[in-house]
């Protein structure tokens, strides 16, 4: 498992939290309910991110799965990925102010799982 | 604020038996009335409050990422969705398209609900803005089976957190020591859920139309209260859930399609879109709250 860079790649903005950025990325999808499986996830997303987060007020990474659309070929922006793409998010990671608040990991484009409490999410609801 | 004291020591009114309302005030309360049995003393714990106990990561109006919400967008003409200019709808006027969406809401709504409905419809043709409240809305949720559920999943997380907070509350531990001893202001806000009707009840009978899922959630606690003893605590849960009433495109990949409960309602839907995006219609924020009144034992 790897995480590959997505266009628009990095999507930075003046955001609700002041000066963010957004990094994009496509993987392919393993099973939220193995745990091997989120432990290598959450590695890979902290690895990925590196010392990002901390040049930001809020610095968020998006892993989308690997498909026919979103692949190495896709050259769409952040506004072709959201509300297009939701369906095909695997997780989205956020830190404000350098700190990660929200891991999720998400399937048919409904939040499943919160990584940071550790527990699925029952009713899932939509990432939107 | 009522009565004529001077203030605590933290800034509230001492012994003084009215709410200091909209503070965040400790203030030590005297009797009346009785707790659990329990005869209440000069020593009682009150805070006002409110004290936000809970909150979802994300706020009324913008995206987890911070970016502004696309539903909540107005006459953007958004790229994505050029589509929709070449669909046959695009070219009907704003009173034929808003008859389409006041068909929607009245199919997907039935008795009080309908009239929530109709009256939101109105207010986001009007372009009226700000923020929408109903009680009948309120109500509704109230008595929804998922905010049942939901409410019992963030009590198993909120009861303890307070009990933890409150433990080692003593009534002879008076200001200015209480505030460090006694302190549910401690507690770190936990994450909030984002609350969804989506049963087939829910679709027909209003809210799958005028909510769906919320947007944002929050949860205070007010009148807080520890009875003398110190053996328990009781106080209001505040609930305030918050909505968008627009449509973002991914509504319309979703549902411009549907042909249920009618055959025109993805039409109907598309005209809500083209009367946001494209027209003059302005999306706005729904608000609902709902209190309930919880308790536990400390010790």
């Amino acid at each position: 498992m790897e995480l590959t860079p997505l266009s628009p790649y990095k999507h930075t903005f003046s955001g609700q939290y002041g000066n963010s950025r957004a990094d994009y990325f496509f993987s392919s999808r393993g099973d939220w309910r193995d745990a091997g499986y989120r432990a290598r996830l959450v590695d890979l997303v902290r690895n990925t991110a590196g010392d990002a987060p901390q040049d930001f007020d809020s610095y968020s990474l998006y892993v989308y799965e690997k498909t026919a659309t979103l692949n190495a070929g896709f050259d769409g922006d952040a506004d072709a990925l959201r509300g297009v793409h939701d369906a095909d998010l695997i997780s989205f990671t956020r830190w404000t102010r350098g700190k990660m608040d929200i891991f999720y990991l998400i399937e048919d484009g409904d939040v499943v799982y919160d990584v940071l409490e550790d527990e699925a999410i029952n009713p899932p609801w939509e990432f939107d | 604020m009522a009565g004529n004291s001077n203030p605590g020591s933290h800034g509230g009114l001492t012994n003084n038996a009215v709410v200091d309302n909209g503070t965040m005030c400790v203030q030590a309360s005297p009797p009346p009335g009785v707790i659990f049995g329990a005869p209440r003393t000069l020593l009682d714990l009150n805070i006002p409050g409110p004290i936000l106990v809970g909150k979802a990561r994300r706020d009324p109006g913008f995206n987890f990422d911070g970016s502004p919400a696309e539903d909540m967008m107005a006459g953007d003409k958004p790229a994505k969705s050029a589509a929709i200019r070449s669909d046959p709808m695009f070219n009907k006027s704003d009173d034929e398209l808003n008859a389409y969406m006041r068909s929607l809401m009245t199919s997907t709504s039935i008795g009080d609900m309908e009239t929530v409905a109709l009256e939101m419809q109105k207010r986001f043709a009007d372009a009226t803005g700000g923020t929408y409240h109903s009680a009948i809305l309120d109500a509704e949720i109230a008595n929804n089976p998922a905010f049942v559920t939901y409410h019992g999943a963030f009590l198993k997380k909120l009861i303890p957190a307070i009990t933890n907070s409150v433990r080692g509350y003593s009534p002879s531990s008076l200001p200015p020591s209480m505030a460090s001893l006694v302190n549910p202001l401690n507690i770190t806000p936990l994450t909030m859920s984002l609350l969804n009707f989506s049963s087939f009840w829910d679709k027909i009978s209003g809210l799958g139309i005028t909510v769906h899922q919320v947007w944002s959630a929050k949860a205070e606690l007010k009148d807080f209260h520890v009875e003398s003893s110190g053996r328990f605590w009781l106080c209001w849960l505040h609930y305030t859930f918050y909505d968008h009433f627009g449509l973002d495109w991914e509504d319309i990949l979703k549902h411009g399609d549907d042909r249920l409960p009618k055959y025109h309602t993805g039409d109907q839907f598309k005209a809500w879109y083209i009367l946001q995006h494209y027209r003059t219609a302005k999306p706005f924020i729904t608000e609902m709250s709902r209190k309930v009144y919880i308790s536990g034992r400390i010790a």
